[in-house]
């Protein structure tokens, strides 16, 4: 299982690997930390005729906390953002599920967006936050919302020329609950199902922001719209986070697998997803009533 | 014989540990020759088809070298396991695929170049076209006639079929009929396989002028294998040399002979150069031999006061397309029905089995080999019972179990229970276990908590009757050579070498006992089948019998001769002698001593100071002589919490009580149970080897077939009992014990807990989806899908069907 | 700045000396380490980052060697198993404990334990059983059912905490 033969370009700055992507055009692939690239290379189901090595680019190793929130550069493992202890316990919590340590200490946070695994932790947790990719060729740059940037299952709106330069993790209102929650057969194993869940209450616990994503289900990481839904403007109780759980799933085609057939993760699914409510909307009332007890 | 108590018993550090805990161990990948060239393989895509063409033209104007089955027939017999098992068919086995692909992963053509990169990129240029043919997968169904066929010559996919059991076959119908209670159930364990850390790997190197073969082998039978490849290539038995350092577990998968391995030699026969073939993850899970794969009906038949009077059961093995040489496709589904009386009194038994055919790898010996699936259905139907009749499963199994005064006894399917503390160990593990303890996590969580036994015994250490006296190249006179060195030291040869089980620390244990010198001064050798004395290789637990066996003779003897010299040194009667710590005393006045190392010095170099006729060489081989079989038992114990939100299951604690006769070092007979355990529990939990309906693997990488890791097993508690076996040294086997309960006490803890809501689950492994759905479907919350539970044999009538004799069996 | 199938220089610490190669890109460092420095006691169980064996510290963390390329080892620290024990031979005091445990049977999986064991340690000198079970997850052993690998890190751990304590005092 070795992996097939390639041209390897040391890009040492984003300058350098976009002009390199530039002259290859498609037979390049971008190789961040390789965590998910390589074993597909190994396994001969990917055989870029270059690749293009952005781990030790200079101004691609840094990242930068804004009010919990974060901007990562794309040799930024995966890792180091997740021992950073000014990174949101949200971010940091998706973060320590991915796959094992020595996964996450070259692996990196652009590289997973990129590489869009539809049971991976990273674009759901894009979704969840509404953050957004900066991509950059040698012609230019955008920047991609969550929304748009994931298309299917290992594909993505990464144009050819392209690499994903940097990817922004908004903070989460100070006043949001949040919950990460997977069912795995086995610790660091892709989730059958999993879900990230950000809740936003006002005092009376009334409803105020729903995001609830789910993963490891579907094509891509997709967001239970109907369970948002159900919960916006409504007071988060027992009765309605059981009732936003029974939505989650409704208008998501969900696939099934040799791990779990698709009923399987529509029903564990459900139930993961009221657990995950609770653990939000616990989390969001606990800081709701921590700051008014602050307050007076 | 009575033992010093030296070194036996004692849990001594383990000799082989510390080259390989500083990186200097030496698996096969780690030599390379000069001018070797790597081997990759091109295989089978499909499960099923014709071989219409083979066009290697661009792979060789890569620069790489392809043989396909017309380069090496030429140079192999091929080769089938029949064990002259009554009936037993199967197809021949060839180094590559000749005229027709049998299961994905099937060996094609062998491509040879610089290096392994070089191989793999070429093999990927060799274009073969393939005619599919519908596969064979189901082995039920492939019983069925009229459908498609694996081998066309053999006219039915069925390789083997026999009743075994009580031979009053109205016996059983009798006590069915007259039973207060009869519990029926049908199970399934997936297939899967051994999956050792080191993958296969050879490296053949052949000279042409001597017409000698060496081959560096990742096997758990070098002796075995040097008789094989010598008859397969025609070569002579002196001139096959087989290596073997390190090994890094076999699990009785690396106790066949290998089309790929067989396709390297020949390889390296036709270029003259060394070659290389190293296996990569998917092609082990591809093409080692497989296991578990066993559909399992069985009943049993209960008086009013839950005493068994009889038990039945229908067998479908699934075998894969090939009976492997030279053990053959049918020990898991004999043993499967054999072993399942267990250790308990069943006056009535009979079981019917058939081994399919089928377009997988094949099926062979793993680990505790038809053990699990038998103490998993037989537990199983216990638990049941116990619901049937309202006692506690542990009092069911006590007024059931085998008491000390009943041995040996001979089970109604003919195996004979040498020894054992078969109600002891139930009750010792009874003792263990304390479900309340946990009760308080469990409430936390939220979890059904659910506790799980499992009584068993197990064939360890079989004999000479097994498959040395069925035509295989495999017996029990294993041998090993002890010898003296000048200075007093001992170098021990073993004809069986390890693959991690600790056997040249054991060896020399039992040599330092048994030759009177200290263990640190004994140094072990094994694995290279051109100085060592023979061995048939580990398997069937029972390296510590026959093993440890042929060391105390052979250090019997070499201590006889030391003592015959020093008595003529010392002036005394040889009788008056004993050898301790590595001096010579006099029995009784121990300051009447000299030193072992003199009498040796003496006797290599000072041989005239000796009488003529007085034997000088410090130096004997021993063989293993002993019993045909001995039986270890023991329970195992399990406690799960389930969780019903999402269906994972997680064992919060693990009970064993093993008696495996006298331990010799109890921290390598510990080891041996946990490894065991851990692969039980992945066969209960996560291991599985994916056919779709088109025979196509979707398991083919680690990430789909799942191992159990560390957060996936608790602490293992073990209890030893030993009660002596009649074998030399009273021990038993005790490798597979582990493997061979662990199954059958998560299973039956799982459904202690599941039956609280009414539920079961009947087929390994133990998925959450097949829990959830239990669940779901115990609460009337039906599912739309048909689930994925395999089918289960219906009952066969008994008719004048084939009857085979009762075999010694593998472990 | 390099572009090209042909080899490509390497220069990395491995175990405290300088080694340079020309080394073809895709060679990954496991087997740069093993074919190309000779350093064999890194194993390679699944080659594609799975089962653990590979495991070395590069820049003193723990990574999968079958997933790094050689290429990417340039300019930086690598340690292996054969980089743990004094230099006269003596065993480090985690393969110590590995050997006093018999934290290993066949020995194939144990290079990548260690190497992942003393990070985890490194990072988290008091990791609870459960934890240090959670910490290797990314290690497989088929032999040992792991026991014995959680004891000796554990009396790992608390031998580094006594030493700790006692330069303390």
């Amino acid at each position: 299982m070795k992996l097939p033969a390639f041209a390897y370009h040391r890009a040492d700055s984003l300058a350098d690997a976009v002009d390199a992507l530039a002259v290859h055009g498609p037979e390049a692939r971008v190789l961040g930390g390789g965590q998910s690239l390589l074993p597909l290379m190994a396994l001969r189901m990917s055989v870029p005729e270059v690749l293009v090595d952005i781990s030790t680019a200079a101004d691609l190793r840094h990242h930068e906390v804004h009010d919990g929130g974060v901007t990562v550069g794309a040799a930024v493992t995966t890792r180091t953002l997740e021992t950073d202890p000014g990174v949101h316990p949200l971010i940091r919590s998706c973060l320590a599920r991915i796959g094992h340590v020595e996964i996450r200490t070259r692996g990196t946070v652009c590289g997973s967006l990129a590489h869009a695994d539809p049971a991976a932790e990273l674009p759901a947790l894009l979704l969840a936050v509404e953050g957004s990719v900066e991509l950059v060729a040698a012609h230019g740059s955008r920047v991609v919302p969550a929304a748009e940037f994931v298309a299917g299952p290992y594909t993505t709106s990464i144009d050819d020329g392209e690499l994903v330069a940097a990817a922004t993790l908004p903070a989460i209102a100070a006043s949001a609950g949040w919950s990460v929650r997977e069912i795995a057969r086995r610790s660091g194993d892709f989730a059958l199902v999993g879900v990230i869940c950000v809740l936003d209450v006002d005092r009376s616990r009334r409803c105020h922001d729903a995001r609830v994503v789910l993963f490891g289900v579907a094509a891509t990481a997709v967001r239970a719209t109907a369970a948002e839904e159900a919960l916006l403007g409504e007071i988060v109780d027992g009765l309605s986070v059981e009732q936003a759980a029974e939505l989650a799933f409704t208008g998501v085609d969900v696939l099934g697998d040799l791990h779990g057939s698709a009923e399987y993760r529509r029903r564990a699914g459900a139930r993961l997803v009221a657990a995950a409510l609770d653990e939000a909307a616990d989390r969001a009332h606990d800081t709701t009533t921590s700051r008014a007890a602050a307050r007076a | 014989m009575t033992l010093t108590d030296g070194w036996v018993g004692r849990r001594v550090r383990r000799s082989e540990d510390p080259k390989i805990l500083l990186g200097r161990g030496r698996f096969v990948d780690d030599v390379r020759p000069t001018r070797c060239l790597h081997a990759a393989f091109v295989r089978s895509p499909v499960a099923h088809a014709t071989i219409v063409a083979t066009d290697a033209s661009e792979a060789v104007q890569a620069g790489a070298t392809v043989f396909t089955a017309a380069d090496l027939d030429p140079l192999c017999t091929p080769w089938k396991g029949l064990l002259d098992w009554p009936g037993l068919a199967a197809g021949d086995q060839r180094p590559l695929a000749s005229g027709k692909v049998r299961h994905v992963g099937e060996p094609v053509a062998i491509v040879v170049a610089a290096s392994r990169a070089e191989a793999e990129d070429a093999a990927e240029l060799v274009d073969v076209e393939y005619a599919e043919l519908p596969a064979v997968v189901d082995p039920i169904a492939a019983l069925e006639p009229g459908g498609p066929l694996v081998h066309d010559e053999l006219g039915a996919n069925l390789a083997f079929e026999s009743w075994f059991g009580t031979k009053d076959e109205h016996a059983v119908d009798a006590a069915f009929a007259q039973a207060t209670a009869v519990v029926e159930v049908a199970m399934s364990t997936a297939r899967h396989t051994a999956t050792a850390m080191e993958p296969r790997g050879v490296l053949a190197e052949y000279d042409p002028v001597a017409r000698e073969l060496t081959v560096r082998i990742s096997t758990q039978a070098p002796n075995m294998l040097q008789s094989a490849f010598a008859e397969i290539l025609g070569l002579r038995e002196n001139s096959v040399r087989m290596l073997t350092d390190e090994v890094g577990g076999a699990f009785g998968m690396k106790a066949h002979v290998y089309p790929d391995e067989i396709a390297t030699c020949a390889a390296s026969m036709l270029l003259g150069r060394p070659v290389s073939w190293i296996q990569d993850r998917a092609e082990s899970l591809q093409s080692d031999t497989q296991a578990r794969d066993e559909r399992v009906r069985a009943a049993i038949a209960l008086a009013g006061d839950g005493t068994i009077i009889g038990l039945r059961s229908e067998i479908v093995s699934d075998g894969g397309a090939y009976s492997v040489y030279p053990r053959s496709m049918v020990t898991e589904g004999i043993q499967v029905s054999t072993i399942m009386p267990g250790p308990y009194r069943v006056p009535a038994y009979r079981s019917h089995l058939r081994v399919a055919i089928t377009n997988k790898a094949p099926l062979a010996v793993y680990r505790a080999v038809g053990h699990p699936v038998a103490i998993l259905v037989m537990e199983a139907l216990l638990d049941e019972a116990a619901r049937a009749v309202k006692l506690d499963p542990a009092e069911l199994r006590r007024r059931n179990i085998l008491k000390p005064e009943e041995l040996p006894y001979t089970s109604a399917a003919g195996h004979v229970y040498d020894s054992g503390s078969h109600r002891e160990s139930l009750e010792r593990l009874v003792d263990r276990i304390d479900i309340g303890r946990h009760a308080a996590a469990a409430r936390r969580r939220g979890t059904l908590l659910g506790v799980g036994i499992a009584c068993f015994v197990e064939v360890t250490a079989p004999g000479v009757a097994f498959y040395g006296a069925r035509g295989a190249p495999i017996t029990a006179h294993d041998q090993v050579e002890v010898r003296v060195e000048p200075d007093g030291t001992a170098t021990v040869l073993l004809g069986t070498p390890g693959q991690g089980q600790g056997l040249h620390t054991t060896a020399a244990q039992v040599v330092a006992d048994h030759l009177g010198i200290p263990f640190d001064r004994i140094n072990v050798l094994s694995g290279d089948t051109r100085t060592m004395p023979h061995g048939t290789g580990v398997w069937a637990s029972r390296s510590a019998v026959v093993s440890s066996g042929a060391a105390a003779a052979a250090a019997r003897e070499v201590k006889a001769r030391m003592l015959a010299i020093a008595a003529h040194l010392m002036e005394v009667d040889a009788s008056d002698l004993e050898i301790v710590d590595g001096a010579v005393r006099v029995a009784g006045a121990p300051d009447s001593r000299i030193d072992v190392a003199h009498v040796a010095e003496v006797a290599h170099w000072r041989t005239h100071q000796l009488p003529d006729d007085l034997q000088v060489a410090l130096a004997a081989i021993g063989e293993y002589r002993g019993p045909n079989v001995t039986f270890n038992n023991g329970a195992h114990g399990a406690v799960v919490e389930v969780d019903e939100s999402s269906g994972l299951v997680r064992i919060v604690d693990y009970v064993c009580v093993e008696d495996c006769g006298v331990l010799i070092n109890p921290d390598i007979v510990d080891g041996q149970i946990r490894g065991g355990v851990a692969q039980g529990v992945g066969g209960a939990l996560l291991e599985r080897l994916h056919y779709d309906g088109d025979g196509q693997l979707l398991t083919s990488t680690l990430l789909d077939y799942l191992l159990p890791a560390a957060p996936d097993l608790p602490d293992i508690r073990i209890t030893h009992i030993e009660t002596p076996s009649p074998t030399p040294l009273g021990v038993k086997g005790a490798g597979e014990a582990g493997a061979a309960g662990a199954p059958a006490a998560v299973h039956n803890a799982v459904n202690n807990a599941l039956a609280q809501r009414g539920a079961r689950v009947w087929h390994q492994p133990i998925t959450p989806e097949r829990v959830l759905r239990a669940l779901d479907e115990a609460a009337d919350r039906l599912w739309p899908d048909r689930s994925d539970a395999p089918a289960v044999p219906r009952w066969t009538d008994p008719e004048s069907e084939p009857e085979c004799d009762q075999p010694e069996g593998d472990g | 700045m390099r572009d090209t199938h042909e080899p490509a220089p390497v220069t990395a610490r491995v175990n405290g000396r300088t080694e340079s190669a020309a080394v073809a890109p895709r060679t990954t460092l496991a087997d740069y380490l093993r074919h190309g420095l000779g350093l064999t006691g890194t194993h390679l169980g699944c080659e594609h980052g799975v089962c653990g064996a590979c495991t070395v510290l590069l820049d003193g963390n723990p990574v999968r060697s079958c997933l790094t390329l050689a290429v990417q080892a340039h300019g930086r620290e690598v340690r292996t198993v054969e980089g743990l024990a004094a230099p006269d031979g003596t065993m480090h005091p985690l393969q110590e404990r590995f050997w006093r445990h018999q934290a290993l049977q066949c020995g194939f999986c144990t290079p990548g334990f260690l190497m992942a064991a003393l990070a985890a340690v490194d990072e988290e000198p008091d990791m609870s059983r459960d934890r240090i079970r959670e910490r290797l997850s990314g290690n497989v052993c088929r032999c040992t059912g792991y026991q014995p690998i959680v004891d000796a890190v554990e009396g790992f751990s608390a031998d580094r905490a006594a030493e700790h304590a006692g330069e303390d005092r």
